[in-house]
């Protein structure tokens, strides 16, 4: 069975070269272009892994990692975000994210750590 | 018809230029409707089409960059034939290609290269630096810098010192995000003085794009720009080129105000404590600011005893400079005294 791994951007190209990509991994993707959208479909949906950006509409990165880790503690999560101040990534990480990549980001980079943070998981 | 007019003719002169006045200014009211109408339906429609294009776009380069059984040759040709055939459109596939560009790093960033290549855009993008409007060139110069493209030599020097200061900015990112050995070069033929805005830039981009090594700033010392002057002498300090401490020593005596406060401040920034004997003997005859940048150095690497051995006679006039005078004195003295008290308990303890 395929793993599903839910992307929350609002970037339109993000998120089109992440499905692309994870896709051809092999991987099934669903999206999400907004933190409301995202929250809806953390509460029916189940998913192996959540690749979120911090900087979402409505509703934002970390309210929504706070989300997961309370409700759904068990799922990994990869970070994808412009900003590389040291202080947002330490922050993310003492939130219990398991991986932080900063934009601009390299595709083949991010589908390595996507299997890396899943077979981890397992 | 006949009847119309005789009957208008018979209307009093006042009457007449009411109607006339009335159906001009019905007229032009009709006008301006129907234009705002017209290019609100115009606008509409180009956003469609921008979106159109946009999603076209989107779909095109995500299959070309990360699709391996793509037909890259077939469907490029077929892009071409259908999508890049408007000034508009080559404009929308651009700014898409920058926003990939701006998001993705690796292998990707080269791809996007060789297709802004194979879509004829480097041809069009050159056309437009040659262009006389400012606008085109300044935007041509900032799509190959943020590329990382090399645009013809010749067309990219007399840009350095265009009419246009947006042009200017635009080219100096240019020249220091694609230059390999010298990226400042530019400056020995520079005329015009560089701005606040175009001095951040140069140094963000020296400190994180350029990956050659730093030029030694001493060779713009004597520049007859004084910006560059002052920029030179802030790098050096940014960038540790101790070695030109000497020549920042000359320039605290340089005819400039501006460069004389520059210098001091890179020498601080620097903790050249030597600076500071020769600081106090030219205190007395410096100007306020030079004053005040004085007593800021002594506060970053000097003592109290160099704030006592300064003549101050003068001082009392200039209230800001009095008052922080007055303030580093008090802050020397508490930190004495602290220190004082803290000897007082030490030999307590020790007796």
């Amino acid at each position: 069975m395929k793993k599903r791994i839910l992307i929350i951007e609002d970037n339109p190209m993000v998120v089109k070269s992440l499905a692309f990509k994870l896709i051809r991994d092999g991987y099934e993707v669903v999206t999400a272009a907004d933190g409301r959208d995202a929250m809806e479909r953390l509460k029916t949906e189940r998913f192996s892994l959540i690749l979120t950006d911090l900087m979402l509409p409505f509703i934002s990165g970390s309210q929504l990692i706070e989300y997961i880790k309370k409700n759904i503690p068990g799922v990994p999560i990869i970070v994808l975000s412009t900003s590389n101040q040291d202080d947002i990534i330490t922050d993310a990480f003492n939130m219990g994210v398991d991986d932080f990549i900063t934009k601009p980001f390299s595709p083949n980079e991010l589908s390595l750590r996507v299997r890396r943070t899943l077979a981890n998981t397992n | 018809m006949n009847y119309l007019f005789s009957l208008f003719d018979s209307w009093p002169f006042i009457v007449k230029l009411n109607l006339i006045l009335s159906i001009l200014f019905f007229s032009l009211a009709i006008w301006l409707i129907g234009s705002v109408y017209y290019i609100r339906y115009t606008k509409t429609i180009m956003n469609i089409k921008r979106r159109e294009l946009e999603k076209t776009l989107l779909d095109f380069i995500s299959s070309y960059l990360f699709d391996e059984n793509f037909d890259k040759s077939s469907e490029l040709t077929k892009l071409k034939k259908t999508h890049i055939n408007t000034e508009f459109n080559l404009k929308i596939t651009i700014k898409q290609l920058l926003i990939f560009n701006e998001n993705l790093k690796g292998a990707s960033t080269e791809i996007l290269k060789e297709l802004f290549m194979f879509l004829g855009l480097y041809e069009y993008v050159v056309s437009d630096l040659k262009s006389r409007a400012w606008e085109k060139k300044a935007r041509a110069l900032h799509v190959f810098s943020q590329l990382y493209i090399k645009a013809p030599e010749e067309v990219i020097s007399p840009l350095i010192n265009d009419q246009r200061l947006e042009v200017r900015q635009q080219a100096v990112l240019y020249i220091l995000n694609l230059s390999e050995t010298n990226p400042l070069e530019f400056l020995n033929t520079l005329q015009d003085e560089l701005t606040l805005w175009q001095q951040i830039y140069m140094e963000h981009s020296l400190k994180n794009s350029f990956k050659g090594e730093i030029p030694n700033f001493s060779q713009w010392t004597s520049h007859p720009m004084s910006s560059v002057v002052r920029f030179s002498i802030r790098m050096m300090s940014e960038f540790n080129q101790f070695q030109n401490i000497p020549i920042l020593m000359t320039l605290i005596d340089h005819n400039e105000e501006s460069v004389r406060k520059a210098a001091i401040h890179s020498l601080s920034k620097m903790g050249h404590i030597d600076l500071i004997p020769k600081l106090i003997s030219k205190f007395k005859n410096e100007t306020p600011v030079i004053k005040k940048e004085i007593l800021k150095t002594i506060n970053h690497i000097g003592s109290y005893n160099h704030l006592l051995a300064l003549e101050v006679k003068e001082i009392t006039e200039n209230k800001s400079l009095y008052t922080y005078y007055s303030s580093l004195e008090q802050y020397f003295k508490s930190t004495l005294s602290i220190k004082l008290n803290m000897g007082d308990l030490t030999v307590k303890e020790a007796s």
